[in-house]
């Protein structure tokens, strides 16, 4: 299990890959944003359904994606 | 891993993570557990449909706003915006097989309810309450403020990024949390 959880370590160099090059330090924020955002959501779906379940994976996947969008809409305006 | 195995789990995840049915047998769930570290490859891909559709329909959309300027006044470069803000997250909705806003709504329906029994109740449901409506449609409207405001230059790349930032968070709640329910996701990450 813990290996498993190590190999997710891979996601996070994904996504850095992809979101640096094409946003520069725009990208390496929303990659942070992101994972406080999926941790916020693990505390939320222990709060609400003792755990982690799929409804919450996929909350978590629209909250993350409308949250980027605005913040990335605000920083890059600057 | 070899080059066959790579392309069914490639094949897997977008079948999983999509409405697109190139799921190359019953176990794409099992392999979409196993390699779910690489759903921010998937959601890279979903971003770079969704910014494609973003294109496109703006230019199709402007075309045609242009078409109607000729004839009657209108505020061309905001009813553009609206229009292919909302049809992208629409896009995106339709893509995912709405299977994230169901979770939004579930999530909804069960915030605020006594007992945790109630609560996965309440998500488990076929039923739509108003807390279930509200915070769907308020998340997706965020969404669509994002896309709306974003600046035009940028809207090709933030479109794929934001698509990376939500698979990596789906990663990060299922690296972080325990699973509720026996099913594909208990011991499998």
């Amino acid at each position: 299990m813990k290996a498993k959880r190590k190999r997710n370590v891979i996601a996070y160099v994904i996504a850095f890959v992809i979101a640096v090059p094409l946003l520069g330090w725009a990208g390496l924020l929303v990659v942070g944003v992101s994972m406080l955002l999926g941790l916020l959501m693990e505390r939320v779906g222990k709060s609400v359904f003792g755990g982690v379940s799929g409804d919450m994976i996929g909350a978590t996947n629209e909250s993350v994606r409308a949250v980027t969008l605005v913040l990335l809409a605000g920083v890059l305006a600057l | 891993m070899s080059k066959s195995n790579a392309i069914k789990t490639f094949r897997d995840l977008l079948a999983f993570l999509t409405i697109i049915p190139v799921g190359s047998g019953e176990d794409f769930v099992a392999t979409s557990a196993e390699y779910m570290y690489l759903f921010p490859l998937i959601g890279g891909l979903i971003g770079l449909f969704a910014a494609g559709y973003f294109l496109l329909s703006g230019f199709i959309i402007s075309s045609v706003l242009g078409f109607v300027n000729l004839l009657v006044q209108v505020p061309t470069d905001f009813l553009l915006m609206l229009a292919v803000s909302v049809t992208t997250v629409a896009f995106l909705l339709v893509l995912t097989g709405l299977q994230h806003f169901d979770g939004l709504v579930d999530l909804g329906n069960a915030i605020g309810l006594g007992k945790l029994e109630e609560r996965r109740e309440a998500a488990h449901a076929w039923v739509v309450t108003y807390k279930g409506g509200f915070l769907a449609i308020f998340v997706e409207f965020i969404a669509f403020l994002g896309l709306f405001f974003i600046n035009a230059n940028f809207a090709f790349r933030v479109i794929i990024v934001a698509e990376v930032a939500a698979k990596l968070g789906m990663v990060t709640i299922m690296a972080a949390g325990e699973p509720t329910s026996k099913g594909w996701v208990r011991g499998s990450w």
